[in-house]
């Protein structure tokens, strides 16, 4: 299949659609959990400030500096490391409230990487590896000419849903404080082993991202020891 | 002391923790505006005196430290939207605090407003442009 051009880019309305739907969700929880919307209001304004720094700064650090904040692409996990990085900080400023808090956003980051990633499958960026099996794609746009490529961007989608859905039932169940532990591990094992079908991974032993899922996979064994630690 | 006569003390007690924890908030608040305002100015000033020295063009300027001084400033910025939250969660009715609240949502609604509009101005150009194409000749 060959990807149609788009005459606006859909990135904004997916980045867009992923933060109002995953937003919007964390409300609902955390009201549900008798947080006062103001204070959900004003942590979701400092996560979408440092999400959209985060994402940006990720492409600045990884490329030595060469890009600068307005010139830089946007990267997904760079997003994620900065709602990670706000949601911790205002966990510092309302203390009460850090668990949940912590819970109820990273709950929400394998849909928001979910849905981001539908833009970067109808514009052909973070392509997979050269393949002509069934659903490839191709791409004709300014961003990119050629394929046919493996639909990576596609099955990020897929396995992130699949991912929330999962994390969605812990959190519903008793073991709720796995919930942070469990979606770093199976996204970062999603991440990484998805890592070696894109395009640019080949010729590397391990790419920049890679190093960073085995960081968060250390950090989410390093919280369910504490969690059991405290049992 | 019978009870008439502590409550004017403890009232005169509290008024002053308020008026504190008062002075407390527009400290932040003032935090808060440096870190936010500070480093774009610095990083103008030293554009200009660079610029000044090298010439017109600041292209002499190595791009890396531009680009470790625009880094500074997101880092600033961000500090200053955390400290305006502390302030809103920690005193709320703080009215330095209220009044920056609004200003950064001012400011991240215009940020919107023009990437919107830069958006759609690209539009624009982009199918200006396509249709300059398909109408030449041959």
């Amino acid at each position: 299949m060959t990807m149609p051009v788009f005459t606006i880019s859909p990135y904004p309305f997916t980045f867009l659609a992923s933060f109002v739907l995953s937003f919007l969700i964390v409300f609902a929880l955390l009201r549900h959990q008798g947080i006062p919307a103001n204070l959900i209001g004003y942590s979701m304004f400092l996560n979408i400030v440092m999400t959209l720094c985060g994402a940006k700064m990720y492409s600045v650090f990884t490329s030595g500096f060469k890009q600068n904040i307005l010139n830089s692409g946007i990267s997904s996990l760079g997003g994620v490391i900065g709602l990670f990085a706000g949601t911790i900080l205002f966990g510092y400023i309302y203390r009460e409230g850090r668990k949940e808090f912590l819970k109820t956003y990273t709950l929400v980051v394998p849909l928001m990487y979910s849905i981001a990633k539908i833009g970067c499958y109808l514009m052909g960026c973070c392509h997979g590896i050269p393949y002509d099996g069934p659903l490839c794609v191709s791409y004709q746009n300014d961003l990119i000419q050629g394929g046919p490529y493996f639909p990576v961007q596609l099955s990020e989608t897929v396995v992130f849903l699949l991912i929330f859905l999962i994390c969605l039932g812990i959190y519903r169940s008793k073991h709720t404080d796995y919930v942070v532990p469990a979606v770093m591990i199976l996204c970062a094992i999603g991440k990484f082993s998805l890592e070696y079908l894109r395009e640019e991974h080949i010729g590397k032993i391990l790419s920049a991202n890679q190093w960073v899922c085995i960081g968060f996979v250390l950090w989410g064994l390093s919280l369910i020891y504490q969690n059991k630690r405290k049992a | 002391m019978d009870e008439q006569n502590r409550q004017p003390y403890t009232y005169g007690n509290e008024s002053e923790q308020n008026v504190c924890n008062d002075k407390h908030a527009n400290h932040l608040c003032i935090i808060s505006l440096a870190c936010s305002l500070l480093p774009p100015i610095i990083t103008a000033i030293i554009i200009t005196i660079v610029s000044a020295l090298t010439g017109p063009e600041y292209s002499d300027i190595p791009s890396i430290i531009m680009n470790i001084l625009g880094t500074i400033d997101t880092l600033g910025v961000i500090a200053g939207i955390a400290m305006m939250i502390y302030v809103r969660v920690k005193y709320p009715g703080n009215t330095f605090g209220k009044v920056l609240m609004w200003l950064y949502i001012i400011l991240a609604a215009l940020a919107v407003i023009l990437f919107i509009i830069y958006m759609l101005v690209a539009l624009v150009a982009c199918i200006s442009c396509l249709s300059c194409l398909n109408d030449m000749p041959g």
